[in-house]
């Protein structure tokens, strides 16, 4: 099927398994919108029993609120659940965890202590990724307490029994542990049973980033009635242990009522010529331009290619001055690594150019305005600042909900980032001063500069869109040594370039400065897919 | 759903307790002993909108005001439906289980400004209940002080209002709009409105500052303004030859009418508390409106001082507050089946011994009249001890009586008065030896009152008490005793014509006139029994 019947009979059809495929910017938020507002309207699914849509990330349940919004209204809240899989597990742990022995003192991951717990295990920046795979094969299914240490311990990995142990130890658990202990909850029927009949119905959105862990989770209460949205094109979790084609194989089994997407809304005929060539590439579908005489010029995908990253960010942020005369337009600049972006950062810094920084643990407009709230109160609690850090960072605790997983780990990457300030000399509200006001989460994209890497964009779309450093090592990066990973870096790419509505911007360099000295640069592979689309050379 | 159990701690001046709530709930007790206040506090609990609830408790409403107040609710019974509002909220079980409760603090900085919180504690999160949540509970107060009037009228939130919301209109909505429009449009198209307009608008160009036309002015019925058809609709019933307005009727009607209307839709409540349904109506209409109450859908919670309501509920279902505002009720294995029996005997008259401080059981009316005076006599005021006289009506019901009153029932203190040759089966009934009744405050006539107090009184003082009663002749009394002369009269004939079951009262209350305290002590099984009523 194809639309536009395709995404209005996604949202007409009845509750029970059914699958949109949705590929970058073919209307798949509006498609959700648009079946929770059936289902509330309709009397399919009604007071007291809500719809439950799952979203992967917090900018991603923004996007999701603010259009459920509009579609279903200012009261969707009455209508729809709206969360992501931590918070979700989080939910179910506290209101039944007892159970099974889950007591409500028990915290809930964050990634600072996450961080500084595995250091002090001996794992490092080499060693993270298997010590990540490690534990989460350990805790990908039902396993009790004792046999997650015992494979732990048969995994010979010693760095992650440490890491177990301190968790323990500290009555915490790691992300996988809430997926695992929500699943081992939801296994008691009586209690499935609640979740079961207080959601009638289900979206779960982004499905190629789910685990099967996580899919188990959502089947324990949604079987039989949800909607599952996703686009495989878009994967690019693998890194973090999502698992796309079990998932889609898994929810083929199901069954589900098909519906597919594609044609964008999003993309001009230009950019979607770019994006095309890397689908083709990967072997996913062909997108056609909704309106393609809408754009002016059909759209533009340039090319800059410099000699270094200085010269890169001094042609780019000439550029990039120029599209932001218009007042109206959006301007992402996605980058893979940070390293890259720090030259940028401190290019625009020094010229005055102001950005919103994404990739800034104080970014979220949540957690900044829960600061700047608590600010006044904190510093009135001691004298010593850091003693003010800890009171502020306790007040904005003790504002969020227990389950909120997410929300509390942002405080407490804020209040880790506001304590080196702190360290360094600034005051308690000279370092909250330095929090840039975010935008609200729902209308993250303002007119202006973004900056901010491939993963955090998911989702999100800008007029102009830059993809710095199409070099080889950078994209693809040079850590990615299997097909797996290297595929997974290609779908890296075509989602950056999949946010450009009207323009996409693409950099390289030949050489790049390494603690040895200037090296010279290949091209990135892909690139020559891509070349074909170019309008322009800048 | 149903209430299972009610909790309080610190609340008000009552003492901390925790109650069964079974089918029904009757809370009976005197004037300002805790009724009201149970039923404000499931009101609280499970009733008050959110707004509300920051004026909901004050300073008065702790009994110490430096400990927190507690109140609780525990509710069982939720069916699919119900369960579906509280996936987090309940104890999955078996059975599933609801608790809600109520925190309150008074701040101890200004030691007035009250914080509360209502919960759920069973959930792991500190939300309040939610609007959907609250409407869920289907719980529906109706103060003493409310008006039947309100309740019966076209205000939003009376029990008319809330049924007419209950209704689903879709398929007459489209008539119904253009009712709404007809009228519009009648309202736009009248003369005299026309006028009324034109009037307005002119007063209002010189009164306000920029001009008004008459097309500024419009003219609207509620029904438009609240895009509802059916505001400021009543329900009328016929009265004679036309149809008057519920709100309207009298007073009892009126009580009699919103009491029935609130069974009628499951919608509307499953849960109602009443104070004092009674209020308005006569006996008889007191006792359908109970009869309604029991038969209809959901679990009532009824405070009242209407015997008449209490005779048409189980007893197990009755909570008595006393003087000390302690709440008694039957435990849940209490042995009530010959109980309810006798509840239904004795419906009329439960209410004072239930909320009694100390229970005197005596057989008779005749008991009763001597037993209380001799306590005046003695200058013991029952009334203001809290010390309540229970006529058996036959020594035979002891048992009964001890079923319901004793420490398997409500557990009153208890004393008995007891003719001698019921003594036996009194003291198997208690567990104990004859000889040890009076340890258990069963104080023995022997053989039975009328012995006793011809024996204290004496046959003079008691020929002279019987010949003052303007009931009793001389002749009667001859002839009764068998004698021809009052000197032949023996303390013995005296005891035998008193204790005759058609002179049994009218001699007693002869024998009251001739009391004095002394005369009143020596009459020692009724003396013992009011001092054992003083000793607690």
């Amino acid at each position: 099927m194809t639309e536009p019947d395709a995404a209005s009979e996604f949202a007409a059809c009845g509750i029970r398994d059914i699958l949109l495929l949705a590929p970058a910017g073919c209307g798949k938020t509006e498609a959700l919108a648009l079946r929770a507002r059936t289902l509330a309207t309709n009397g399919l699914v009604e007071s007291p029993r809500k719809q439950l849509a799952i979203t992967f990330s917090n900018r991603a349940k923004a996007n999701l609120a603010a259009r459920f919004r509009t579609r279903v209204g200012i009261g969707w809240a009455g209508h729809v659940t709206l969360c992501n899989f931590h918070g979700l597990a989080a939910r179910v742990l506290r209101a039944h965890g007892e159970l099974i022995g889950i007591g409500l003192d028990v915290g809930f991951p964050e990634r600072g202590w996450r961080a500084r717990t595995m250091n002090e295990c001996g794992v490092t920046w080499e060693t993270s990724g298997l010590v990540d795979a490690v534990l989460r094969t350990a805790k990908q299914d039902l396993a009790d307490d004792d046999e997650v240490l015992e494979r732990l311990r048969a995994s010979g990995n010693d760095s992650t029994l440490q890491f177990e142990l301190r968790l323990r130890e500290e009555n915490r658990l790691d992300y996988d542990d809430l997926i695992r202990l929500a699943r081992r909850v939801l296994a008691l029927e009586p209690v499935a049973e609640l979740y079961r009949n207080h959601f009638a119905a289900l979206l779960v959105d982004e499905v190629q980033d789910l685990t099967l862990a996580q899919l188990d989770l959502v089947t324990k209460i949604g079987a039989g009635k949800t909607a599952y949205a996703g686009d495989p094109a878009q994967g690019i979790y693998g890194f973090a242990g999502a698992q796309p084609d079990e998932v889609f194989a898994a929810i083929d089994a199901m069954h589900p009522r098909p519906y597919k997407l594609s044609r964008s809304y999003r993309s001009s005929p230009a950019v979607l010529n770019a994006v095309n060539r890397l689908a083709a590439h990967m072997e996913m579908a062909q997108l056609e331009c909704a309106e393609p005489d809408e754009w002016p010029d059909g759209g533009t995908v340039a090319l800059v290619h410099r000699n270094d990253v200085d010269a890169e960010a001094g042609a780019l942020l000439e550029i990039i001055a120029r599209l932001v005369q218009d007042p109206e337009v959006s301007v992402g600049v996605i980058v893979r690594r940070g390293s890259r972006a720090e030259v940028f950062k401190s290019s625009a810094s020094a010229g005055g150019v102001d950005f919103d920084d994404w990739t800034s643990p104080t970014h979220l407009g949540r957690v900044v305005e829960l600061l700047r709230s608590n600010a006044g109160t904190a510093s009135k609690a001691s004298s010593d600042p850091s003693e003010q850090l800890e009171s502020l960072e306790e007040l904005c605790r003790s504002a969020l909900e227990s389950s909120d997983v997410d929300g509390l780990d942002e405080v407490a990457g804020a209040c880790e980032a506001l304590g080196e300030l702190i360290a360094h000399g600034r005051t308690l509200r000279g370092a909250v001063g330095t929090c840039r006001k975010a935008p609200p989460l729902d209308r993250p994209v303002a007119p202006g500069i973004h900056l901010l890497n491939g993963h955090i964009g998911k989702g999100q779309e800008f007029d102009w869109v830059v993809v710095m450093g199409l070099e080889a090592g950078h994209i693809p990066d040079f850590r990615a040594k299997t097909e797996a990973d290297t595929r997974e870096e290609l779908r890296v790419l075509h989602v950056c370039a999949s946010r450009a509505r009207h323009g996409l911007i693409l950099t390289m360099v030949d050489e790049v400065s390494t603690r040895y000295g200037s090296k010279a640069t290949e091209p990135c592979p892909w690139l020559e897919v891509v070349s074909p689309a170019l309008t322009q050379e800048w | 759903m149903r209430i299972e159990k009610l909790i309080w701690e610190n609340y008000r001046r009552l003492p901390d307790a925790v109650i069964d709530v079974r089918d029904h709930l009757v809370l009976v007790g005197p004037n300002d002993s805790g009724k009201s206040s149970v039923l404000r506090a499931v009101q609280i609990c499970l009733g008050m909108p959110g707004p509300q609830l920051g004026t909901a408790l004050e300073l008065r409403d702790f009994t110490d005001p430096s400990k927190p107040l507690k109140l609780g609710v525990r509710l069982t019974d939720l069916d699919q439906n119900e369960r579906a509002a509280f996936p987090d909220e309940v104890v999955p079980g078996p059975p599933p289980l609801l608790r809600v409760v109520v925190d309150a603090e008074i701040d101890p900085d200004d030691g007035e400004t009250v914080t509360l919180r209502r919960g759920f504690p069973d959930s792991g999160h500190s939300r309040p209940p939610s609007r959907a949540q609250l409407a869920e509970f289907r719980w529906a107060y109706i103060p003493a002080t409310r008006s039947l009037f309100r309740e019966l009228g076209t205000t939003s939130g009376s029990v008319v209002q809330t049924l007419l919301a209950g209704l689903d209109l879709s398929a007459d909505e489209a008539a119904l709009n253009a009712a709404i429009v007809a009228m519009t449009n009648a309202l736009d198209a009248s003369g005299a409105l026309g006028e009324f307009r034109q009037e307005i608008s002119e007063v209002l160009s010189d009164a306000l500052p920029n001009e008004v036309t008459v097309e500024d002015v419009g003219l609207k019925s509620a029904a438009e303004m609240q895009k509802d058809p059916l505001t400021g609709v009543t329900v009328t019933v016929r009265d004679g030859d036309h149809m008057a307005p519920l709100a309207e009727q009298s007073d009892g009607i009126r009580a009699l009418t919103a009491l029935a209307l609130l069974t009628m839709s499951k919608k509307t409540a499953q849960i109602v508390g009443i104070d004092e349904p009674e209020t308005h109506l006569h006996p008889s209409a007191q006792r359908s409106v109970a009869a309604t109450l029991r038969s209809a859908q959901g679990q009532r919670l009824i405070a009242t001082h209407s015997p008449a309501i209490v005779s048409q509920m189980h007893p197990s279902e009755i909570v008595a507050f006393g003087a000390d505002r302690r709440p008694r009720q039957l435990r849940a294995d209490a042995p009530i089946g010959q109980a309810e029996r006798a509840t239904r005997h004795w419906s009329n008259r439960l209410i004072e011994p239930l909320t009694a401080r100390h229970l005197l059981l005596v057989e008779g009316p005749s008991d009763r009249i001597l037993v209380a005076s001799v306590a005046s006599m003695l200058d013991i005021d029952l009334d203001r001890r809290g010390v309540a006289i229970f006529e058996l009506d036959s020594c035979d019901f002891f048992s009964t009586a001890y079923e319901l009153f004793g420490p398997e029932g409500f557990d009153l203190p208890l004393s008995g008065l007891v003719d001698e040759d019921a003594c036996e089966a009194w003291a198997e009934i208690l567990g104990c030896d004859e000889s040890e009744l009076e340890g258990r405050s069963m104080f023995v006539c022997r053989a039975d009152l009328e012995d006793e107090y011809v024996r204290a009184l004496g046959r003079e003082i008691t020929v002279a008490a019987l010949l003052a009663s303007p009931q009793i002749s001389e002749a009667a009394l001859l002839q009764g005793c068998g004698v021809t002369s009052l000197g032949d009269i023996t303390e013995e004939m005296l005891a035998t014509y008193c204790r005759h079951k058609r002179r049994k009262v009218r001699a007693a209350l002869a024998i009251t006139t001739a009391l004095t305290p002394d005369l009143g002590a020596l009459i020692s099984p009724v003396a013992a029994l009011i001092q054992s009523a003083d000793a607690t």
